[in-house]
């Protein structure tokens, strides 16, 4: 079972549904993994079935019974197919799964595979991989970087992070992340600013970036 | 047993095992919760349409002052609409020993907000995957048994209402108005720490986190 989880206030974020759908993917798929989360979420969504229980009574329009029944019976008539479960929910874009993804080098032994990009570029879903025993450049962040394992493992200057497990690290938090020796390690990453390399060179290379290509937001490699 | 303010409150007339007895029995405020997972059942059985009037006559009116709360005045009626419909799409996959029925049904109502503000292009950021994926309905796990079920429903109603004032607005804020604990914060001009704490002491009265988690971290 994984070791590293949603923070409280994620969680409850979650289950009240007031996560935005990135943060939210990132929860699900690390409640795939875990279901100590998973009876956590069952908690919380009965406190939000409470509250809702215990709002008034709004008075509604005398036809709306008979709109939603009418509704119902063209429905009847003409029934959709049933929605299949879904297994993965990262299926949509991996449907041959994660050993067919056409990785994008990015430094020595750092790949990303794009998921999804927000039209300002400053969010951005993604996959990341570090051959085992390879070692990301040191960077920081401008907002918030979500990451969970998939597959494999690194390791941090805070910690070590096996397959399920959630991290979150702010823009302050400096990192070098490094794949356990024995596996490549395949992450979800979820970043809501840009990455900034950090260390001398990082910065020199920063700021060429930011004067040359400012729409771009991975670190040239 | 539940201590808030520094007040005792005996629980009178509650069972105290919950082994004995029904969790729900004696409870005034549930006995019109009670009907809520049978009317379910019915519509999924029988596509009970009686049963589907009573569930919307309970229920919808909630679903609207829910909308409201959101913020969803003029889409209020057709958020009930959509939950309604997918009341009755999905009364089948319902399992009252998997969850409450106030639980089904409160997913229910989040899903159905979140698809309608993102049909209406309200959501902040887009993403391929369908509402119903990224915040699935409870029931995938192992049942716990309907008792349990109850008895967590129970528990929170219970100590909900022994909540300091402080606490409980902040939960309402979350669940009720769509507010991020950072807007919570800033609303209230409270630090965004004081905030998390709040929830945090509010979710160990209810025993909405489970200990072992308290443990681990
Ligand atoms: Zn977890």
């Amino acid at each position: 079972m994984s070791q590293h989880h949603p923070s409280d206030d994620i969680m409850m974020e979650y289950a009240a549904g007031c996560a935005s759908t990135h943060l939210a993917l990132c929860v699900a798929v690390h409640l795939q993994y875990c279901p100590r989360c998973r009876a956590n979420i069952q908690r919380l969504s009965a406190l939000g079935g409470e509250m809702l229980q215990q709002l008034p009574q709004e008075d509604l329009s005398e036809a709306l019974f008979e709109r939603i029944m009418l509704r119902i019976d063209l429905e009847e008539s003409a029934p959709a197919a049933p929605q299949k479960p879904v297994e993965d929910l990262l299926q949509r874009w991996l449907p041959d799964g994660l050993n067919a993804v056409s990785w994008r080098k990015q430094w020595f032994k750092v790949y990303e595979y794009v998921l999804e990009v927000s039209r300002k570029g400053r969010q951005r879903l993604s996959l990341q991989k570090i051959s085992a025993g390879g070692r990301a450049p040191l960077h920081a962040h401008y907002g918030q970087e979500v990451t969970v394992v998939l597959q494999g493992g690194f390791s941090d200057e805070l910690g070590v992070y096996e397959e399920g497990d959630f991290v979150i690290r702010s823009g302050d938090q400096r990192h070098r992340p490094r794949a356990l020796e024995n596996e490549d390690c395949i992450c979800l990453a979820y970043l809501d600013a840009p990455v900034c390399l950090a260390g001398p060179i990082g910065r020199w290379i920063e700021r060429f970036r930011r004067l040359f290509m400012p729409d771009l937001n991975a670190p040239a490699s | 047993m539940q201590v808030s303010n520094n007040v005792i409150v005996l629980p009178i007339n509650r069972k105290m095992d919950p082994n004995q007895q029904d969790p729900d029995a004696g409870e005034d405020s549930a006995s019109s919760r009670d009907v809520l997972a049978p009317l379910i059942e019915a519509v999924a059985a029988q596509r009970d349409r009686d049963a589907f009037r009573q569930l919307f006559q309970a229920f919808a009116p909630k679903v609207k002052a829910y909308a409201i709360k959101q913020g969803m005045l003029e889409h209020a009626e057709e958020l009930v609409q959509e939950v309604m419909v997918n009341v009755w799409r999905r009364a089948a996959q319902f399992d009252r020993e998997k969850a409450a029925a106030s639980t089904w049904l409160f997913a229910i109502a989040r899903n159905a907000r979140i698809d309608l503000l993102r049909k209406l292009g309200r959501s902040s950021q887009e993403t391929q995957v369908e509402t119903d994926y990224l915040w699935s309905l409870p029931g995938s796990d192992e049942p716990t048994g309907a008792f349990q079920q109850a008895v967590i429903v129970r528990n929170i109603r219970q100590s909900l209402g022994d909540l300091p004032q402080e606490q409980r607005d902040v939960i309402a804020k979350v669940y009720l108005e769509d507010k991020s604990h950072q807007r919570v914060a800033e609303e209230l001009s409270l630090p965004l720490g004081t905030v998390k704490s709040r929830v945090r002491l509010a979710l160990q009265k209810l025993k909405v986190i489970l200990q072992e988690r308290e443990k681990a971290v």
